[in-house]
């Protein structure tokens, strides 16, 4: 490991960003979904 | 297939193994041989998680998969992006730390090299028999639909692997999957776009998707708390979570692809790559089957989908004429009512549409349960077989070749990913410490690990050779993995979050999770209880961290009473 590492903050931003991405398809597939219940 | 699908397919397959082959020729150590030398950076880390996970038998099943069941599949992995976060926050700084060559050699520094031995001994076993899998189950298909020799078949993916995973270890690993990886993307979109070029002119994208949802093909998530069901949304949350963490964090296949990277933040980057691109995959490979679905309500489907797998002298083709004359006439029909232009407008003609595709489906049940009564060793299950059917059926010479290389890249990519990390766990934590001899050095332990590696291929290999003779073999192979995953990560789980419990607790707790797992599976084997092996992962873990936090106390609480 030559360079020096990120700290927590710089994770936590790519942490956050990525539960964000799972809700937001998670809410996309549930309107698809809800869009073809009859 | 024409002398161009040929050419596609061995130029593409010939080159990637050329490349994997002539860039890592210089290996001359152990390190770069098992870790290529820490040289790779994110991008070909998250490819190669990609690669090692996706197995042919991904881009064969996950489209039939849909075709026959709808988008629902998608929920199963909802859990990943979670694991992806647990295991860079938690795992990889401490393997990083300890410079390890394989995940359990960091059990030895947290525990003991007993705990250690027994953890990597699981995974041998889950995996060995595995890799063998990995092989047989597209070289099935394959060798039926294209009328291919299965034993030739089986031996080509198993050598083009054994010679580059042998030459160039892991970093070879890396490099070729990082290739196969785009040659999987190219050929599944061109895949998707000749589905859409097979509808009939007036059916676009969008009202193939409208028709899918109609014929309850969109049905994403499901909310329902039905034990039963597989695929829900908490099943996916859930038991998909511990599955992830377990596959992603501990199974020395996919540690090896990360612990490669250049530096921790490249193996994290290669995480987040991995979390943010699987949903968004998998749900493109089911759009594709689904669209098939569509396609198949405009252009006639075979009734069943491996006619090549039916003996022809078993069957009396008089008991299926009608089977197959009435099938027709539905599908006639229902393709008739969904060609009217206003069918997306008229709920009556969808209804008709509805009850006719219950018609279809209930006869394609009837023609299959016939013609086991006639050749009981028919498999019913035909849905691997459906997105090749189409493929050899609606593409054009050229990309058929293409796509076949496509189905053999992802099952080399994972087979290679699998050799290299059974040779790995079995020179690192086995050769090295219990039978090297003092005087061993790096030269002598690289030529241990390449005939390790060959020798793990012949065994795949052999496996997959003579699994056509075991009834259900693919099905045992996931059980199997399921038995042993859960105990596995248990010990890693308690490894990192609990730092009061010891070695012999934790082993103790660890055999104790394995019988019972053993036993609840033969429980369920001779029909006592309803369990899905899809559980056993979250009921070993926990009861290997429940069972070694109460017998850390226990002891504890003898020795101060003493």
């Amino acid at each position: 490991m030559s360079q020096p590492e990120p700290d927590k903050k710089y994770w936590r931003k790519w942490y956050w960003g990525l539960m964000l991405f799972l809700l937001a398809q998670i809410l996309l597939y549930a309107w698809i979904t809800n869009l073809y219940q009859s | 297939m024409s002398a161009i699908d040929w050419v596609v397919l061995f130029g593409t397959l010939g080159l990637i193994v050329a490349y994997g082959s002539w860039k890592t020729r210089k290996n001359k150590n152990l390190e770069s041989y098992l870790k290529g030398n820490n040289a790779e950076n994110w991008m070909t880390i998250g490819l190669s998680i990609m690669a090692t996970q996706a197995s042919a038998i991904t881009f064969l099943s996950t489209p039939g998969q849909a075709y026959e069941s709808g988008m629902g599949f998608v929920q199963f992995y909802f859990g990943l992006p979670l694991a992806m976060v647990i295991i860079s926050t938690f795992f990889l700084p401490i393997y990083y730390r300890l410079k390890v060559y394989t995940a359990y050699q960091y059990l030895e520094d947290r525990f003991d090299s007993k705990v250690r031995s027994f953890t990597a001994f699981l995974f041998l076993m889950s995996r060995g028999l595995a890799a063998g899998i990995t092989i047989y189950a597209p070289a099935i298909i394959l060798s039926t639909l294209l009328e291919w020799n299965l034993q030739l078949t089986c031996l080509l993916i198993g050598l083009l692997v054994i010679i580059y995973t042998v030459s160039g270890g892991s970093r070879a690993v890396s490099l070729t999957q990082k290739w196969q990886m785009a040659v999987i993307m190219v050929g599944m979109f061109f895949a998707f776009y000749y589905v859409l070029d097979s509808f009939p002119t007036d059916v676009d994208f969008s009202k193939g998707v409208d028709i899918a949802g109609q014929l309850g093909k969109m049905n994403i998530i499901d909310t329902s708390f039905d034990v039963s069901n597989r695929y829900t949304i908490w099943s996916g949350l859930f038991g998909g979570l511990f599955l992830f963490l377990s596959y992603f964090g501990t199974d020395q296949s996919q540690v090896q692809r990360y612990l490669g990277g250049k530096s921790l933040k490249a193996s994290r980057m290669g995480l987040m790559m991995n979390g943010i691109l699987k949903i968004p995959m998998q749900f493109f490979i089911l759009l594709i089957g689904v669209m098939v679905f569509v396609s198949f309500q405009y252009n006639k489907p075979p009734i069943v989908f491996n006619q090549g797998t039916i003996i022809s002298a078993k069957i009396d083709q008089k008991r299926l004429e009608p089977i197959s004359a009435k099938y027709d006439i539905v599908h006639g029909y229902k393709r008739y009512l969904l060609s009217q232009p206003s069918v997306n407008e008229d709920p009556k003609l969808m209804q008709t549409a509805n009850i006719m595709q219950g018609l279809q489906s209930d006869l394609r049940d009837t023609y299959k349960a016939e013609v086991v009564a006639m050749d009981p060793d028919y498999e019913k299950k035909d849905a691997d077989y459906i997105f090749l059917h189409f493929v050899l059926t609606f593409l054009p010479a050229g990309l058929i070749g293409l796509l076949l290389a496509v189905i053999f890249s992802a099952a080399m990519s994972s087979t290679a990913g699998e050799l290299n990390a059974l040779a790995s766990t079995t020179t690192i934590d086995f050769y090295r410490k219990y039978w090297a001899r003092p005087d061993t050095n790096e030269k002598k332990d690289l030529k241990i690990s390449r005939w390790l590696t060959v020798g793990w291929g012949i065994l795949a290999i052999l496996v997959a050779l003579t699994a056509g003779l075991v009834e259900n073999l693919i099905e045992l192979v996931n059980i199997l993995g399921s038995l042993f995953y859960g105990t596995i990560l248990g010990v890693f789980l308690v490894a990192f979050f609990f730092k009061r419990v010891g070695s012999t607790s934790v082993l103790i707790a660890a055999i104790i999770g394995q019988v019972l797992i053993l036993t609840l599976h033969l429980l369920s084997v001779i029909d006592v209880i309803e369990l899905s092996y899809l559980h056993y992962n979250i009921i070993a873990s926990v009861v290997v961290i429940l069972t070694s936090m109460l017998i850390e106390s226990l002891t504890n609480q003898i020795k101060t009473q003493e």
